[in-house]
C-alpha cells in the first residue's frame, strides 16, 4: 500500500521536475536530498488519511479476520477456534445458504431493474427538453433520501396491508395483499424501494450520454437507420464503460443493502427470512445472537465474494465494453 | 465548571472506587462502611428504554434528584426497547454501558453473567441502596445465575388481555369472566368475530407474551435451571392452537400479524378502534386508551389477565429495575441514583409505575391514593394486585432470550403460517437452535 503511495508521489515529482517536457537533467545528490524531503513532506501530507485508513478501516478489517476465526460473545474474551466458523457458515447453517438465496434474488432482480430504469430516464431527460434542470433534481431526490430509515419507514405504512398502495387499488376494485406481511411480495417490495433511488445512476448514464458525439447519430440518420437501430449500434457500445461503471456500483450496493430490509422487517428478516439480506442476518448473528466470531465469518465470506465478483466483471469488460476505435 | 473542581470530583470518585473494593475484599467485614455524602458528585449516565411519555416522566425524576443532590449531574439517554437492548449490547461490549443502565429479568442474563454488571449485594448491605420496602419474592428477579444482585426492581409488568369493552357489548356478548381458559377465549372470539366481520384475536403478532402465558398456565415455563422449560409437543400444541384461530379468520392473519410486530402499541388495531382485543403488557392500558380517544372517541379499553388452564393463570412479572454498569467509575453516585429512584415518595408520583407497577409496597399505595392517578393506571395497578394475589410462581429466565424467544420463535411461526414447515418439523427445529444457543 505504502509503496504505491510512494509511487505515485514519485510520479508527481518526476513531471514536476521536468515542465513542458524538457529533456530531464542526471540528478545531483542535492536534487536527490530534495526529493526525499519532497517525498517526506507528501507523506506528512497524507498522514491524516493514511492514519485514519489504518485506524477506522484496516484495523477493524484485521481485527474481524482475527475474530472470524474465534469464538466471540461481545463481551467476553475471544477464544480461538480455527476454521469452525468457516466449517459451520459452509456446511452446518442452513440459513446461510437461504440469506445468501434471497441476496441473490435481491442483486439479480435490483441491478437489472435500476439500470434499465435509470438509462431509460436519462435518454429521456437527454433530448433536450424545457426545465431539464428541475426535473434532474426532481428525479435525483429519491437518490438522497432512498437508503434513510425514514423513507424505509414511510414505505411500511405505504405498502402495508392497509396502506395508501392497497387504498388505490381499492378505487379499481383490486383487493390488495399485505406486500409487506406476505412473504410472496416483501422482497419485491424492498428491490421497488432499491430501484426508486435511481438517481445517481441516472445522472451518471446522462453524463455518458452526453459525450456521444452528435456525428454519428446524423450519420446514421442519413444512412435511414431507424431510433431503435441507432440506440443499439450507437448508444449502447458508446455506453458499455458507463454501464460497467454503473453495474459495477449498483451490484456492490446489492450485496451490501442493509437499511430498507432491517427497517422494514422490524429487524428480523421477516415474514418468514424472505428479507434476509446478507447483512441483515450479519448483523443478527453478531448482536442479537453474540456470536460475533461466526459474524465476522460471514463478514468475510462477503469481502470474498465481493472481491470474486468484481474481479470477473472486470475480466468480462473485454467481451463486451468499448472504449472507442483507439483502444 | 471549573477544572479544581473536576479534579475534586474525580479524586472523590477514585477514592470511592478504592474504598469499595477494598469493601468488597474484606468480605462481610466491611458492611458497616455507608458511603458518606462527600462521595456522592459528579456526572453519571442513565440509561433506560420507552415513548415520549415515558421519557417525560424519567426527566422529572432526573430533575428531583438533582434539585436534592445538586452536586451531581445526570445525563440521560433513552431508546424504544429493541433498540435499547441492542444499543446496550454493543456499549457493553466495548465497556462503555453507562453508569445506570435500566434492565429487565428477562434480558438481564445476557449481561450480567459475562460480568458487563457490577453485584450489588455489598451496596444493599452498607444501606447505601434500600430495598427494605421491596418483597423478598420480587427482589430475586434481580438476581444473576450466581446468585449475586444485579439489579434493583422497581416496576412489575405482565401480560394482559387489552379488550375494547365498548365494540364487546354492541356484539352482544360477555366480557371474559375471572378465571376465563384457552377455550373459553377460542369460542367467544370466534363469535365476536362473527358479529363484527373481522378478526378480533391477537395471540400471534409477537407471540412470545402469549406462549409464555401457555406454557405457565399448563404447568410448563419458558426456562427451567437454564434451559428450556418446555419441548416439542408443548410448543406443536400452542401452534395448532393459534393456527386453528388463524384458519377460521378469529385472529389476525399471518401476513398482518408480521406486518405489525415491530410496531408500537399506539400503531395497532386496538389502539384505532379497528380489533377488539390485544395481548399487550397491562401497563400500555393509559397508552392505548389516550390513543382510541383521539382516534375513535367513546370506546373504552380494559385489561384482563391471560388466559387460564389446567395450571391456573399463566402470567408472569416481568421486572424492570436499574444496575449498575462493571465499568462505572462513579459507583457510589450511582448507587444514591437508584436508591432515590426506588424510594423517594415524590419521584415514584411522579413516575406513577410507568414502567409497571411500582414494586416498593408503600410507594404503590401512595400512587393508588393519589388523585392525579388516572383511572386507566389504577385499574392496571388493581389487576396487578389481583394477579399478584393468584401466588405467580417467579419466572426465572435464562440466556439468550432475545435470541430465542424475540426472534427465533416468530420466525419459525411464520414458516408454519406460511406453509413452509408443519407445526411438528418447526418445532423441532426450533428446540433444536435453542438447544445451541443455550449450550
Amino acid at each position: 500500500m505504502s509503496q504505491l503511495v510512494a509511487d505515485l508521489v514519485s510520479v508527481e515529482n518526476d513531471e514536476g521536475a521536468a515542465p513542458g517536457g524538457r529533456a530531464i537533467p542526471p540528478r545531483s545528490a542535492a536534487q536527490k536530498r530534495r526529493r526525499r524531503k519532497e517525498t517526506l513532506s507528501a507523506y506528512a501530507f497524507l498522514s491524516p488519511w493514511l492514519l485514519g485508513l489504518l485506524a477506522i478501516v484496516l484495523g477493524p478489517m484485521l481485527a474481524s479476520l482475527y475474530l472470524s476465526f474465534t469464538r466471540y460473545d461481545l463481551i467476553g474474551t475471544p477464544e480461538f477456534i480455527g476454521l469452525d466458523n468457516y466449517v459451520r457458515m459452509l456446511f452446518e447453517d442452513p440459513r446461510f445458504y437461504r440469506t445468501v438465496g434471497v441476496t441473490a434474488m435481491y442483486t439479480l432482480i435490483s441491478v437489472p431493474a435500476i439500470l434499465i430504469f435509470s438509462l431509460l430516464l436519462a435518454m429521456f431527460l437527454n433530448r433536450g427538453i424545457r426545465f431539464l434542470g428541475i426535473y434532474r433534481a426532481l428525479f435525483y431526490l429519491p437518490s438522497l433520501l432512498g437508503g434513510s430509515v425514514a423513507i424505509a419507514v414511510l414505505w411500511l405504512q405505504v405498502f402495508g396491508s392497509e396502506g395508501i398502495f392497497n387504498a388505490v387499488l381499492a378505487l379499481v376494485g383490486i383487493d390488495g395483499p399485505s406486500w409487506i406481511g406476505s412473504p410472496s411480495y416483501a422482497l419485491l417490495t424492498v428491490i421497488a424501494l432499491s430501484v426508486w433511488t435511481f438517481g445517481s445512476t441516472m445522472v451518471i448514464f446522462l453524463a455518458g450520454l452526453r459525450q456521444i458525439p452528435d456525428t454519428y447519430y446524423e450519420a446514421a440518420s442519413l444512412d435511414g437507420a431507424s431510433k431503435f437501430r441507432q440506440f443499439l449500434s450507437i448508444t449502447l457500445p458508446h455506453l458499455t464503460p458507463v454501464i460497467f461503471f454503473n453495474g459495477l456500483l449498483t451490484i456492490v450496493n446489492a450485496l451490501q443493502s442493509f437499511t430498507p430490509a432491517y427497517v422494514i422487517s422490524g429487524g428480523t428478516g421477516q415474514p418468514a427470512d424472505s428479507l434476509l439480506l446478507y447483512t441483515v442476518y450479519l448483523y443478527l448473528r453478531g448482536f442479537v445472537d453474540f456470536q460475533m466470531g461466526y459474524a465476522s465469518a460471514l463478514a468475510w465470506g462477503l469481502l470474498l465474494a465481493l472481491a470474486a465478483i468484481t474481479a470477473l466483471l472486470f475480466w468480462s469488460t473485454r467481451f463486451w465494453v468499448f472504449y472507442g476505435e483507439d483502444s | 465548571m471549573n477544572r479544581s473542581r473536576t479534579m475534586t470530583m474525580a479524586s472523590a470518585a477514585i477514592i470511592a472506587v478504592l474504598g469499595l473494593s477494598a469493601c468488597a475484599g474484606g468480605g462481610g467485614g466491611g458492611g458497616e462502611t455507608t458511603a458518606p455524602e462527600a462521595e456522592i458528585g459528579g456526572e453519571i449516565q442513565y440509561a433506560w428504554w420507552g415513548g415520549p411519555a415515558r421519557n417525560e416522566k424519567t426527566q422529572a425524576v432526573i430533575d428531583l434528584y438533582q434539585e436534592a443532590n445538586p452536586e451531581v449531574t445526570v445525563q440521560g439517554t433513552t431508546a424504544e426497547f429493541a433498540a435499547y437492548f441492542e444499543q446496550a449490547t454493543v456499549q457493553a461490549a466495548g465497556k462503555n454501558l453507562p453508569c445506570v443502565p435500566q434492565m429487565q429479568n428477562r434480558l438481564m442474563a445476557d449481561y450480567a453473567d459475562r460480568g458487563a454488571l457490577m453485584p450489588l449485594d455489598d451496596l444493599v448491605d452498607s444501606g447505601a441502596i434500600d430495598v427494605s420496602n421491596i418483597p423478598e419474592s420480587v427482589l430475586e428477579s434481580g438476581r444473576g445465575s450466581d446468585g449475586n444482585l444485579y439489579m434493583i426492581p422497581y416496576g412489575a409488568a405482565f401480560g394482559s388481555m387489552i379488550v375494547n369493552t365498548t365494540q364487546v357489548e354492541a356484539a352482544g356478548l360477555d366480557l371474559p369472566p375471572e378465571g376465563y381458559d384457552w377455550d373459553w377465549l377460542a369460542e367467544w372470539g370466534a363469535d365476536l368475530t362473527k358479529a363484527q366481520g373481522k378478526p378480533s384475536l391477537d395471540l400471534v403478532r409477537s407471540q412470545t407474551d402469549s406462549l409464555e402465558a401457555w406454557m405457565r398456565s399448563h404447568g410448563k415455563d419458558l426456562y427451567e435451571d437454564g434451559q428450556l422449560g418446555f419441548d416439542e409437543g408443548d410448543l406443536v400444541d400452542f401452534w395448532d392452537y393459534v393456527t386453528d384461530l388463524q384458519d377460521s379468520g378469529v385472529a389476525i392473519p399471518a401476513e398482518t400479524a408480521s406486518e405489525q410486530n415491530s410496531l408500537p402499541l399506539e400503531q395497532l388495531g386496538v389502539s384505532t378502534g379497528n380489533q377488539a382485543t390485544v395481548v399487550w403488557p397491562a401497563n400500555g392500558l393509559g397508552t392505548a386508551q389516550a390513543t382510541i380517544d383521539a382516534a375513535a372517541p367513546g370506546n373504552t379499553l380494559a385489561t384482563y389477565p391471560l388466559p387460564t388452564g389446567p395450571d391456573g393463570y399463566g402470567n408472569a412479572f416481568w421486572v424492570s429495575g436499574l444496575a449498575i454498569s462493571a465499568n462505572c467509575s462513579n459507583v457510589p453516585t450511582a448507587a444514591s441514583f437508584i436508591d432515590f429512584f426506588v424510594n423517594d415518595p415524590e419521584a415514584a408520583t411522579v413516575y406513577a409505575s410507568d414502567n409497571g407497577a411500582n414494586v416498593n409496597t408503600e410507594n404503590l399505595q401512595l400512587i393508588l391514593d393519589d388523585e392525579a392517578t388516572t383511572p386507566a393506571k389504577k385499574a392496571e395497578l388493581e389487576l396487578y394486585a389481583f394477579v399478584a394475589d393468584q401466588d405467580v410462581a417467579p419466572a426465572v429466565y435464562g440466556k439468550g432470550y432475545a435470541s430465542i424467544f424475540q426472534q427465533n420463535l416468530p420466525r419459525f411461526y411464520q414458516q408454519v403460517a406460511f406453509g413452509e414447515l408443519s407445526s411438528k418439523e418447526a418445532a423441532k427445529q426450533f428446540i433444536q437452535e435453542a438447544e445451541a444457543v443455550l449450550g
